[in-house]
């Protein structure tokens, strides 16, 4: 038997598996979402096989416009404001010792993991006037009496910052762990001050992780559900809110799935036009 | 035959010819180098009759038996890679026993092989060690030893010693050269470093371009390269383009050279006369030599020689000499060049 | 100047560790107060609400139930990665790497989409409430993280070993058992216990799947959370918090932690 054979024959019998899970589980999913926001509603949760548009005709009302433009814009802000914080964390943590980096990696890891539930739940005790931090600025005289901090926008966005830093600093940790030292040193032999070497040095160097930070952030908040829930207000609900209400409150799966379509197509168009730009960018400099 | 036999062998990627048309002997217990540049298709050969790379054409014969379609894992010739592909989860011991639990050898044999193989590569006591405690010097005996212990027909090593500071890889070539003479194992050694090459082979296959370019005695490819690549590749030679006059006389701009009269008639015309530095003379009174005004364009004094750099008839030529021979004489003047005959070899342009 | 830029950084990165820490400590310390109001920090130390907790059986089976179905989703995901990234290592098939992006694809989308999906594809199959949904679809949208993990793995492997045991004449399976298996063996387990960990909080995806028939913990806990608050639900979020910390603990002591986080260079003790 030649190698070539006997390779594929070894391929053929490792993927065969594989290939059967990803088509039922990965490939069948999305085609039926797909399928499902042209489909037919019917009363009662029911709906039948077809292709009409009118979910996502229902989807060009200003209210579901409003809502879209809210979680999108909630998104960016949560992105800003996370990457400015996860990528000096990101790069001290690439240059601390060993024993100190490996307690930071485990900290992050556990928070990362931990269940959207429970970090809402926990953002609740924290914020509400029985908590501790309620407590703590009573003590301090910056609050006169004790009163909830939430719901509100900030308490939102709080809390999804808190959500995604750890995966931030993490998507950050190779690429910062990967920088040479020496670049820095060799920008400041030639009398770069540390501010001037982190613009015209560091930063190029990681704009690409930055730019991709920023987008995992925006993919990871802008179909929050829980958060925005608990510790929003209704005026504060997001696309998320509105799936989760169309398929299991109203039971209206046609319309769920169009506006998760949806969702992913903004997002996707998005993301386009900011790769288009940056590639701009890089080609007129 | 007894021992390796390499029959035009072919191996292409692509477009690109990586070994073209190569044969070779190679006869039992002889030590072989493989000289050339990177991406001369040294390495591919070397993969070749390992068996890790298959034959685009061509056979590889061992003792008279064909065993192009055998695996490396048939093939079963102890190699040495450059990065010495130690096993990282494995101890030194467990390394060199690694072909022998794969023969079902029982403990106790592989024990006293191991101690053995090791007091050979003189690393006695160190089996229980891991590969991360050990120096670089250390890493590469073992990784020998590993490849030795299943008493391969062939001994194979890819630039071994490359990543070894200067002193360490003297050390380490001559131990090697010692223990195949004692082994008489037939060995071939992948390097682009010509020193080690002359210092270690009994033959040297030249390579470039796919192709062996010259094999011999090392002496005598540095005395005799065949072509103009071989005489820049081993060692430096000063290489000037030069017009056959007849069969023991070039011309070389306005002077007409004396050379060692060539074997073949060469075809009159355009052709390239090589010398090596060493042989280029300073001094006046040299029979059998032709002179010609040089003007010492720099002189380097290393210490054990002196290099001067001479511009003859607008071509530059180096000549190499000892301290005792160099008279001194500044840059910018003007001196006799001495290209004795028999030191000048005419190769093709 | 260089002492102001360390004290700036030391404080930047204790503001983020306190950040982090924060909602975790109050959770924990909630759960050891006495009383049942919600308050931190706690009055009277007390073990009553782990008594509760660990005495009704609503909550532990919840919390048996969570166990082991994401102990399932690791086995799952990882068994259909490993494969699938040895394909693509060992033989650069282009068939294996496009299912390693088709696998990896559907956890860069939002979970109520992935979420919405799986509920939907379950009610079409018939199968609707079932614990094993939500093994399956755990298995299947964590899919990305193995496929990444074990890909590191395989390329930290030096193909020169392979070839050296083939020299010293190893097939291939004896090249896959004595070499690969062994270097591969860490990664495999952070892998199991990346996905573990992540299949243990998940909760929107379970929820939409499986949540009328399906109580695992973080439903129950949200449950809770929603229907009036209970001081037992904090000592299920610690429980949480511990396994996590256990876990990712127990990854370092395996493995090389910065490394399998992608750092390149070896890292000094």
């Amino acid at each position: 038997m030649t190698t070539q054979r006997r390779d594929s024959l070894a391929l053929s019998v490792l993927l065969s598996a594989p290939a059967v899970f990803l088509l039922t589980l990965s490939v069948v999913p999305v085609l039926l979402l797909l399928q499902l926001s042209v489909a037919h509603h019917a009363e009662g949760g029911l709906w039948s096989p077809g292709f009409e548009l009118s979910q996502y005709a229902q989807l060009l009302n200003p209210e579901f416009l409003k809502v879209a433009a809210f979680s999108f814009g909630l998104a960016i802000v949560t992105a800003l404001i996370t990457v400015t914080i996860a990528f000096p964390a990101a790069y001290f943590i690439t240059r601390m010792r060993r024993r100190t980096q490996v307690a930071w990696l485990v900290g992050l890891l556990s928070t990362l993991s931990l269940s959207e539930v429970l970090v809402v739940f926990a953002f609740q005790v924290l914020l509400s006037g029985g908590g501790g931090l309620v407590k703590a600025l009573v003590t301090l005289g910056v609050m006169a009496q004790p009163q909830s901090l939430y719901p509100n926008v900030a308490a939102v966005l709080v809390c999804l910052v808190y959500l995604v830093l750890p995966y931030i600093i993490l998507f950050l940790y190779p690429a910062l762990s990967r920088l040479d030292d020496d670049l820095p040193a060799a920008a400041a032999t030639m009398g770069a001050s540390p501010p001037r070497i982190f613009v015209s040095v560091t930063a190029p160097l990681v704009r690409g992780s930055l730019f991709s930070a920023f987008l995992l952030v925006i993919i990871f908040t802008v179909g929050s559900y829980l958060t925005p829930l608990v510790l929003g207000r209704p005026q504060h609900w997001t696309i998320g809110i509105l799936i989760n209400n169309a398929a299991m409150g109203t039971g209206n799966l046609p319309l769920a799935a169009a506006q998760a379509v949806a969702l992913v197509l903004i997002m996707a168009v998005l993301f386009g036009l900011a790769r288009g730009l940056g590639r701009a960018r890089d080609a007129s400099e | 035959m007894f021992g390796l036999e390499i029959r035009n062998v072919s191996k292409a990627y692509g477009p690109l010819l990586a070994v073209d048309d190569v044969s070779l002997s190679i006869p039992q217990g002889q030590f072989v180098c493989f000289l050339g540049p990177s991406g001369c298709g040294k390495t591919t050969l070397l993969r070749i009759i390992a068996g890790l790379e298959p034959a685009g054409a061509g056979a590889i014969v061992l003792n008279g038996k064909d065993i192009t379609t055998q695996g490396a894992n048939a093939r079963q010739f102890g190699m040495v890679f450059q990065s010495l592909a130690l096993f990282p989860h494995l101890s030194v011991c467990d390394n060199v026993a690694f072909s022998l639990r794969l023969r079902g050898v029982d403990q106790k044999t592989r024990r006293a092989r191991v101690d053995e193989l090791l007091s050979l590569v003189r690393l006695p006591g160190m089996a229980s060690r891991s590969i991360s405690q050990l120096s670089g010097g250390q890493r590469q005996r073992v990784a020998i030893a590993r490849a030795l212990a299943q008493e391969p027909p062939v001994f194979l090593l890819d630039e071994p010693f490359s990543a070894l500071d200067a002193k360490l890889r003297e050390e380490m070539q001559a131990e090697l050269r010692e223990l195949q003479k004692r082994l008489k194992i037939t060995t071939i050694l992948v390097t682009h470093d010509q020193r080690e090459a002359m210092s270690m082979a009994d033959d040297i296959a030249v390579m470039g371009e796919g192709r062996i370019q010259q094999y011999g005695v090392p002496l005598s490819l540095y005395r005799e390269p065949a072509n103009r690549f071989v005489a820049n590749f081993l060692g430096l030679s000063n290489l000037l383009p030069v017009e056959i006059l007849c069969r023991d006389r070039v011309r070389l701009g306005e002077a007409v050279i004396a050379v060692a009269p060539m074997a073949e008639p060469h075809a009159r015309g355009v052709a390239t006369l090589s010398i090596r530095p060493e042989d280029v003379l300073l001094t006046l009174d040299a029979p059998d030599a032709t002179s010609l005004p040089g003007l010492i364009l720099a002189v380097r004094d290393m210490g054990s020689s002196v290099e001067v750099r001479l511009d003859c008839h607008g071509h530059q030529v180096l000549c190499v000499l000892q301290p005792r021979d160099w008279a001194g004489a500044a840059a910018g003047s003007t001196v006799k060049v001495g290209f004795p005959a028999q030191q000048c070899r005419v190769l093709a342009a | 100047m260089i002492k102001l830029a360390t004290a700036l950084r030391r404080l930047f990165l204790g503001l983020v560790a306190l950040f982090i820490a924060a909602p975790l400590l109050v959770v924990i310390g909630v759960s050891f107060n006495e009383s049942r109001r919600m308050s931190f920090p706690p009055t009277v130390i007390s073990l009553k609400w782990y008594r509760a907790f660990f005495t009704d059986p609503d909550w532990t089976d919840s919390l048996k139930l969570s166990l082991s179905i994401s102990a399932l989703a690791a086995l799952v995901s990882v068994t259909v990665a490993l494969p699938i990234a040895y394909a693509v290592w060992r033989y650069r098939s282009r068939a294996a790497t496009a299912m390693a992006s088709v696998g990896s694809s559907l956890f860069l989308l939002p979970g109520v989409v992935t979420a919405l999906m799986f509920s939907a594809f379950w009610g079409v199959v018939g199968h609707v409430g079932r614990a094993e949904n939500v093994v399956l679809s755990h298995g299947a949208v964590l899919l990305g993280i193995p496929i990444a993990l074990l890909s590191v793995g395989f390329q930290a492997i030096d193909r020169n070993l392979i070839e050296a045991a083939r020299t010293m004449g190893a097939g291939e399976t004896d090249a896959f058992r004595m070499v690969i298996r062994p270097a591969m063996t860490p990664y495999i387990l952070c892998a199991l216990i990346y996905v573990f960990v992540l299949s243990l909080n998940e909760y929107l995806i379970a929820y939409m799947v499986a949540g009328f028939s399906v109580q695992t913990l973080p439903i129950r806990v949200f449950g809770s959370m929603r229907s009036g608050y209970e001081p037992t639900l904090c000592v299920g979020a610690v429980i949480f918090i511990v396994l996590g910390l256990a876990s990712f603990w127990l990854l370092a002591a395996i493995g090389d932690l910065p490394r399998l986080m992608g750092r390149h260079k070896p890292l000094e003790a």
